[in-house]
């Protein structure tokens, strides 16, 4: 089946950058600008596979040194190989579809830890900004701790991560107090000024943390900790995007909140925002705002969809 | 009881203590955002069957039946045996937010630990290899999407 770029589901990059308000800035910056993505095991075909859903999207080529794979200690060599038993490729795969979506003028660095355990993906997510990434995305998590805290906290790097797909459940790293927590949406195309709808998803991680104190700038009643969602963009895999796998048939719908937190990351890059500011409390500054569209019942937070989804990149 | 001594009644001896002896074992895996979930039954003769399903555990189609080698079968079911025996356990892991799943074995009552997630011992990264292996067979290579194959961008 073949569907037109067009505001149709399973959307495209043009799609996306309409949807969040950045079609014009998406062309001109994010030029040279870092983004990092970290996932476990590894994914071979990642370049290649990055390459075809660039030329079919019309964005420019990831040429020479706009793709850089590294392992858990930031080193190009050894890469961990695929694990059947427990399969990141199109989770890697989804996430580069929308760094380059956002941000095609952006780097991508693509950390590849050589498990799964929580404690890989932290050296993961500190070997990128090591590496110098404006932002980091983490879409993963686990079951809500707060042991990790400190692997997650680089203020002058924004560090997002997946609110998780468990609705209603808090979850590692997304809850930490240095991390900006991308909650999930429901994405329609619309015939209002903006010419998109959205509303919370349903399906997706929100609530209190049972173990992050409320941090100062969490200035909203409702949870005596930490609220977990600060943001939010596209996650229900019923209005999900386009993304290439070749080792799974190639072109996918895909939906899920490690969409949203790699879409916002790109933002973040894209805003330059992120290197003088703490992430998080970047965006409640901002909210409620123009800067974000209000997703929620209500007009302001909203616990499964934060101050709302992205308008333009004043809030990023 | 009474059905098995009707049934055991009606049949050849060596039959009958065959069927007796026949074990069985599941490999629930949940799904996820993205695939479908599947369990996976099979038994000490290596004859199996695998149902996809959603993540509440309905079926979204008709069980499949596949086979493994008997030696297949047996590594599997003495390694069960094991890994109950031995107690196994895995770390706690980080899963993908959108294609993350989690795998289980069910055997005569007990219930793995969630087998995508680094066992702590080679009894689980034993139980690990079966599991891989059966759900080879099964037919179950990358994750079974739910929207595959469904757009070619234009």
């Amino acid at each position: 089946m073949r569907v037109a770029c067009n505001r149709a589901v399973a959307y495209c990059a043009s799609d996306l950058e309409a949807a969040y308000g950045v079609t014009q800035i998406a062309k001109t910056s994010g030029k040279g600008a870092l983004v990092a993505i970290v996932g476990a095991y590894g994914y071979p075909n990642a370049a290649s596979d990055l390459a075809v859903y660039r030329k079919t999207m019309g964005l420019p080529p990831c040429a020479t040194g706009c793709l850089q794979v590294v392992n858990q200690s930031g080193r190009s060599r050894p890469l961990p190989k695929p694990n059947s038993s427990d399969d990141w490729r199109l989770e890697q795969a989804l996430d580069l579809d929308m760094v380059s979506a956002i941000c095609p003028n952006c780097r991508i660095l693509l950390v590849q830890s050589n498990g799964d355990k929580n404690s890989d993906l932290a050296l993961g997510a500190n070997a990128a900004v090591a590496l110098g990434a404006v932002s980091v995305a983490n879409p993963y998590s686990s079951k809500e701790d707060d042991f990790g805290q400190g692997a997650y906290r680089h203020p002058g790097h924004a560090i997002t991560a997946s609110a998780g797909n468990e609705a209603g459940v808090t979850a590692s790293p997304c809850s930490y107090s240095g991390v900006v927590c991308v909650g999930g949406t429901s994405l329609l195309a619309a015939s209002s000024k903006r010419g998109w709808n959205e509303r919370p998803w349903g399906s997706g991680g929100s609530g209190c943390s049972a173990y992050v104190s409320k941090p100062a700038w969490q200035r909203v009643k409702g949870c005596a900790t930490r609220n977990e969602v600060d943001v939010a963009a596209v996650a229900d895999p019923a209005t999900g995007v386009a993304a290439y796998g070749s080792f799974a048939g190639g072109w996918q719908q895909m939906g899920g909140t490690s969409t949203a937190a790699t879409i916002v990351a790109a933002l973040f890059a894209l805003g330059s925002n992120a290197a003088r500011a703490n992430a998080p409390q970047w965006i409640w500054r901002h909210g409620p705002g123009a800067a974000y569209h209000h997703v929620g019942s209500g007009s302001g937070y909203d616990r499964e969809s934060g101050w709302g989804t992205p308008a333009g990149v004043t809030g990023f | 009881m009474i059905l098995r001594a009707t049934l055991c009644a009606g049949l050849a001896i060596a039959g009958c203590v065959a069927a007796a002896s026949r074990d069985s074992a599941t490999i629930v895996d949940s799904g996820s955002t993205n695939s479908y979930g599947y369990t996976i039954q099979l038994w000490s003769d290596g004859k199996g069957s695998i149902t996809l399903q959603e993540r509440d555990g309905s079926a979204v189609a008709t069980p499949k039946p596949f086979t493994v080698s008997a030696s297949t079968a047996a590594r599997f079911f003495s390694d069960v045996a094991a890994a109950h025996k031995g107690n196994i356990s895995a770390a706690p892991c980080m899963k993908s937010a959108s294609f993350g799943t989690s795998t289980r074995v069910k055997w005569q009552g007990w219930v793995s630990p969630d087998l995508t997630c680094p066992p702590n011992d080679s009894l689980g990264e034993a139980l690990v290899r079966d599991v891989d292996a059966i759900r080879q067979a099964a037919g179950v290579g990358a994750p079974p999407l739910r929207n595959a194959p469904r757009i070619e961008p234009s």
